[in-house]
């Protein structure tokens, strides 16, 4: 079942049910940790960093954001977060992107927590004409790992739902094989890549 | 005190030789109307510039340069378009809400041929011909007694659910070849700012400077009365449509150019926004009663605010507030205005009923 035991009125496991939950803290303090990492490898772990937010009163949001900021000031203590927006699509990426240029010219981390935010991010950068940067992105459509195998960006955490299926497949084979043994709460496994 | 001339002109001695141009009765309004009507009538753009300076001061030295004014004007161009058909939609007594899905499916019809191996001019040459498509589907069906508004709704559900079927439900991507038109810039200037520039002269010189534009706005203010002149108001209504299927059309082309991807996603926060532009506007949601150059301004009045407020690292939640608060402000200015107005108007009728009595 989707979700922790809590959310159906149980306070721990029980037999014959495995729960399967989003580590949304983990997924978006991945993004944050890999933006700090290539703030560190490319401009020795200084610099501005923007946080691309989804809308308002999607799944996880607080969890994601707050991770992600978290986990990018711990990694990149001396790269200051000078903006946080929300982004709805790449045009509106583009758009916001260049606005906050405008106010932090020196803006070269920027970390999404979807795909569009950060595609739209490079595209606002190319026409600023600015190339110094650190792109990352939580998500991981093919444009997006295109992009890190080019090296335009530079990581991206991705939910692995291909795994997260071979991992039920497994917890329902365990669970027909003793059907009184209490389930397993499993988390949907993280792929992460980053350029070469 | 009102006086009736008529009432007293039998007891009226012969009228004696009077310097006529000194009595104080003018057709020219007194400089306080005059001003109030000048406010109401360039409120939009008096908000404008009210917002230019405040965000100049506030977002100090970052604002008030040429590159941020460039990227407002680019960040208003979609919203522009879109308002621009809607607005003439609403003008022309031809509301049409099913702009999103007409934007969406011509940009997934382009987006699909051009990877079938299309050529790009033609591609988008079917874009832009679906939207003429678009608008004779609402018209006609419209024309035949319908409430414009849910048949709009109606086609809005058909087109965006066309656009998934021709997409599939995925982003068409790989459309790197339409930045021409996209994020390309020509001597600084992105390409959106050009295509609208040319679509709102059009437009306002459509409307403003020939008899089929003048029809089309008679028509969405009084469609029964044009129809007793012996025009086909129907036709008219139907050149609405029309006009704001194209253009709907032409605001999905250019999105698609913007981001190289064709979306099935036919967002409804497209119709609000373009609404809230042509609505800040002071443009008649009744019909007939409208200005393409205000519609523009209002949509440059939402960008600016977005973009004010982003440089400036505010909550973006604000913006939608601030948005919502400046067009609920505006339509009571413009109905205040127009009641103090009329109160002025009357009672300088009346002096001058008063003076003419008196010169008499």
């Amino acid at each position: 079942m989707n979700g922790e035991p809590k959310d159906y009125g149980q306070s721990g496991m029980v037999p014959g049910v495995t729960f399967a939950r989003i580590d949304y803290a983990g997924y978006g303090g991945t993004a944050g940790k890999l933006g700090g990492d290539c703030a560190n490898k490319d401009f020795g772990g200084k610099g501005q960093a923007l946080i691309i937010q989804q809308k308002e009163g999607a799944p996880g949001k607080q969890l994601m954001d707050e991770a992600m900021e978290k986990e990018l000031k711990a990694a990149a203590p001396g790269v200051e977060i000078v903006g946080r927006i929300i982004v709805e699509s790449r045009a509106d990426g583009l758009t916001k992107v260049g606005q906050v240029l405008q106010a932090h010219p020196g803006l070269n981390v920027v970390v999404s927590n979807h795909d569009e935010g950060a595609l739209g991010a490079m595209s606002a950068f190319e026409g600023a004409g600015n190339k110094s940067h650190c792109f990352v992105a939580s998500g991981g459509n093919d444009e997006v790992l295109k992009s890190v195998d080019a090296g335009a960006l530079y990581g991206v955490a991705g939910l692995d739902f291909g795994g997260d299926m071979m991992q039920t497949f497994d917890a329902i084979a365990t669970m027909l094989k003793d059907p009184k043994a209490a389930g397993r709460q499993l988390s949907v496994p993280m792929n992460v890549r980053t350029r070469k | 005190m009102t006086i009736n001339p008529a009432q007293d002109a039998g007891a009226r001695p012969p009228a004696p030789d009077i310097d006529r141009a000194n009595i104080p009765v003018s057709d020219r309004l007194p400089l306080g109307i005059a001003a109030l009507v000048f406010i109401r009538d360039r409120g939009i753009v008096v908000l404008w510039l009210a917002l230019l300076l405040f965000f100049t001061l506030w977002d100090w030295p970052y604002f008030g340069s040429i590159d941020n004014g460039l990227l407002i004007l680019s960040a208003a161009s979609l919203t522009a378009n879109y308002a621009a058909g809607v607005g003439l939609g609403a003008i022309s007594g031809a509301l049409d809400l099913s702009v999103p899905g007409t934007a969406a499916l011509a940009s997934c019809m382009c987006g699909a041929l051009i990877l079938a191996v299309c050529p790009v001019w033609l591609a988008l040459g079917a874009g832009m011909l679906f939207g003429v498509v678009a608008g004779l589907i609402n018209g006609y069906i419209t024309l035949s007694g319908l409430n414009p508004l849910v048949v709009t709704i109606g086609t809005l559900s058909v087109m965006s659910g066309l656009a998934s079927v021709i997409s599939g439900g995925y982003n068409i991507t790989g459309l790197g070849m339409l930045k021409f038109m996209g994020t390309a810039r020509y001597f600084g200037v992105s390409s959106h700012i050009y295509i609208v520039v040319v679509i709102y002269v059009i437009l306002t010189l459509f409307l403003t400077k020939t008899v089929h534009g003048v029809r089309l706005v008679a028509v969405g203010g009084n469609p029964e009365a044009v129809r007793r002149v012996g025009i086909n108001s129907s036709a008219y209504k139907l050149l609405g449509f029309v006009l704001s299927g194209v253009l709907a059309a032409l605001a999905g082309l250019m999105q698609t150019a913007l981001v190289t991807e064709a979306s099935p996603q036919a967002s409804p926060g497209i119709i609000f926004t373009a609404l809230t532009a042509v609505a800040l506007a002071g443009v008649s949601l009744a019909g007939g009663r409208g200005s393409m150059p205000k519609i523009l301004v209002g949509a440059i009045v939402l960008a600016t605010i977005g973009d004010g407020l982003t440089i400036k690292g505010v909550q973006p939640y604000w913006a939608t507030v601030s948005t919502g608060v400046l067009m609920i402000g505006a339509l009571l200015l413009d109905k205040t205005l127009t009641q103090v107005i009329s109160a002025r108007l009357v009672a300088v009728a009346d002096l001058s009923v008063y003076a003419k009595g008196r010169a008499r």
